[in-house]
């Protein structure tokens, strides 16, 4: 892993940012894409949601690294809570909230690396797509360039652009896809919702379950459809992996919009302030029930007798 | 993944018609703005006498982007745009001759081929459409299987068409019927603007490989593989018989009209890709790259003469045209720059 990261960096160095971005990340990405298509017979729309699942799938073991820390903050907050609301000096706060994640074994930053790694592929992607799908014959002089030299990769271009009712080139003007990728990233955001220790963060993330899933909407109408395409399964896979991860722990009705899923159920008051013991008082909540939490917990006890 | 998405939009066209000099050399015609054809007035310091569409016509106009060079015939000057249309207009004043602009069904890329009394349309939607030149009337239609970029070429009664499927069609141009028992097919796209001398048909394609193809028969004579795509028109200089042709590789390659051996030492290489067809002005031969470097090159051994580094300073995909001695470049955007092709020097002459 960390020679890899030492050899892209080393990469970068040697070529300069953007010639070293576009030989490790974007040329790859567009001539798999191109091998994936011709693989299909062809079928560009096929080969993108194909071409999807094998990222993702690819890059799994970073997206439920993310869930599963996700999940251990979720899981944390009823202590965070009661660490907030008991010390009001910021130094013993902050004392406290560490002590707090040596004992629990939690990174807070456990969900920066993978998502790290997530938006530079994202990145690569929509770049390689823009590519790709192209929709003028300008963007094919540019493709020219980042075609390896292997006959079988340009048997298709250029790309039949049309699957079921959209011109993959270009932006869906029957707004079904766009409202398709709103509804995915609403659902796959309320399901990934960490709940709010303050109604501060509460407000904030209410806000970004309505104004993500609203701005991508407004973003996929100016899109080539092909990035919409692969938003949407990129979506649905993510819903799946959450689903791997909470198991029926997931609740469905975290979904519904009055549903409070980011809105932590306040905990009991509780005058001793041991740590472990106060884990087990409140109630977790955002989209894990709270029943289901309690029984890990009951569960872990077992083992420890 | 906001930011992610802000880094892609939709590529949209912008075209790349290059400029068309009228027989009595008084107007030039030329896309001086996306989506728009104006004739300007070489008399008169390049003003533009008119420009298509105006804006106030009814119901409004949007051609999108022009692509193929317009086609001058007679009084009226043909083009195909974008917006799927075929157009018909006066040289006169940029009125339209036809009642109603012919739909294709696609966009129009290929440039359009006029003859005494049709003009040919090739469209994204895979047709080839003979139309009345008067009237704007559809004739008979030829599906080539797929879309059409290459521009049709007119022959005597032969009409060539080529498609992004790879295939060749030799078409007798009265009636659409296929010549040749089978078309020449590569199993790559041909996109070229094909080239005739002789009998011998010169097209390049995505197949990273020139064609030379006899016209009669449609079979392969001799073929040129390089290292990426033939999109400019080769050209070629009948006097000694050699094909210039431009690579998106960024090379100019001489070779033998007759056996497709190279004729210079080496190619010569430009900075950065050639997708304008190269034009001769005397004893030049000019070359423009992608990013609107302009090469004057020895036509014998392929040597600069001279070459004015990002001159325009602009993205350049159309191809030249040479008035009264000068290269006309048509840049992305519309500005249009004269090059002497003796000294190398330019000049932007649209305000």
């Amino acid at each position: 892993m960390i020679g890899t990261l030492l050899a892209v960096v080393g990469s970068f160095i040697a070529l300069g940012p953007g010639p070293a971005w576009d030989t490790l990340f974007i040329n790859p990405l567009i001539n798999s894409l191109l091998l994936l298509t011709n693989a299909v017979g062809g079928q560009f729309g096929i080969a993108i949601i194909l071409f999807t699942v094998i990222l993702r799938l690819a890059t799994i073991p970073f997206t439920l690294r993310q869930l599963q820390s996700t999940r251990a903050m979720q899981e944390m907050q009823p202590r965070m809570q009661e660490i907030q609301k008991k010390y009001k000096d910021p130094k013993r706060r902050q004392e406290e909230t560490l002590k707090l994640y040596r004992e629990t074994g939690v990174n807070p930053l456990g969900c920066f690396m993978p998502m790290a790694i997530q938006m530079l592929v994202f990145f690569a992607l929509y770049r390689a797509l823009a590519f790709v799908v192209g929709g003028s014959p300008e963007s094919l002089v540019g493709l020219s360039q980042r075609v390896y030299p292997w006959s079988y990769l340009t048997q298709s271009i250029p790309l039949e652009q049309s699957f079921l009712w959209l011109e993959l080139g270009k932006p869906d003007k029957t707004y079904i896809l766009p409202l398709m990728v709103g509804l995915s990233t609403y659902v796959q955001t309320r399901l990934s919702a960490t709940p709010a220790t303050t109604p501060q963060q509460q407000q904030q993330q209410q806000m970004m379950t309505w104004m993500m899933p609203l701005m991508l909407v407004w973003i996929t109408l100016a899109l080539p459809s092909g990035v919409g395409v692969y938003w949407v399964i990129s979506n649905v896979f993510q819903v799946f992996a959450s689903y791997m991860v909470y198991g029926r722990r997931m609740s469905w009705r975290a979904l519904l919009p009055t549903a409070a899923a980011t809105e932590p159920r306040r905990p009991r008051p509780k005058p001793q302030t041991d740590v472990q013991e106060e884990a087990e008082g409140p109630a977790p909540s955002g989209p894990l029930e709270a029943r289901s939490a309690h029984g890990k917990r009951r569960g872990k006890r077992k083992k420890r007798r | 993944m906001l930011a992610a998405a802000g880094c892609v939009t939709e590529d949209k066209p912008k075209g790349w018609a290059g400029p068309v000099t009228s027989a009595d050399g008084t107007i030039l015609v030329a896309s001086t703005d996306k989506g728009k054809l104006s004739a300007l007035s070489i008399a008169d310091d390049f003003k533009a006498e008119w420009t298509f569409p105006t804006g106030d016509e009814e119901p409004k106009i949007d051609l999108e982007a022009i692509y193929g060079t317009p086609v001058l015939q007679g009084d009226n000057v043909y083009f195909g745009a974008y917006d799927s249309k075929v157009y018909a207009l006066s040289l006169k004043d940029g009125s339209p001759v036809w009642d109603q602009p012919f739909d294709t069904g696609g966009p129009v890329v290929a440039r359009l081929t006029a003859g005494d009394t049709t003009v040919y349309a090739a469209s994204e939607d895979g047709n080839v459409y003979a139309l009345d030149l008067r009237t704007g009337k559809p004739g008979w239609t030829f599906g080539a299987g797929a879309a059409v970029w290459a521009a049709p070429l007119l022959e005597g009664d032969v009409l060539y068409v080529a498609s992004v499927n790879g295939k060749l069609f030799a078409l007798n141009a009265a009636t659409g019927e296929t010549k040749w028992d089978q078309p020449f097919s590569t199993g790559h796209g041909l996109i070229s603007d094909p080239r005739l001398s002789g009998s011998t048909l010169l097209i390049g394609g995505i197949d990273r490989t020139l064609h030379a193809v006899n016209a009669e028969t449609g079979k392969e004579i001799w073929s040129f593989k390089t290292d990426n795509w033939f999109w400019g028109r080769p050209l070629v200089d009948e006097t000694s018989g050699t094909v210039y042709a431009p690579n998106l590789d960024g090379r100019v390659y001489a070779l033998s009209l007759e056996d497709g051996s190279a004729v210079w030492d080496a190619p010569f290489e430009a900075k950065e890709p050639l997708r304008s067809a190269p034009v001769l002005a005397g004893d030049t031969l000019v070359v423009v790259d992608r990013r609107g470097n302009v090469y004057g090159l020895k036509p014998e051994d392929g040597k600069l003469k001279w070459s004015a580094a990002a001159a325009l300073e602009k993205t350049v995909l159309a191809d030249p045209a040479v008035l009264d001695g000068q290269v006309v470049i048509s840049a992305e955007g519309g500005d249009l720059f004269t090059v002497d092709p003796v000294a190398g020097s330019s000049e932007k002459v649209t305000k």
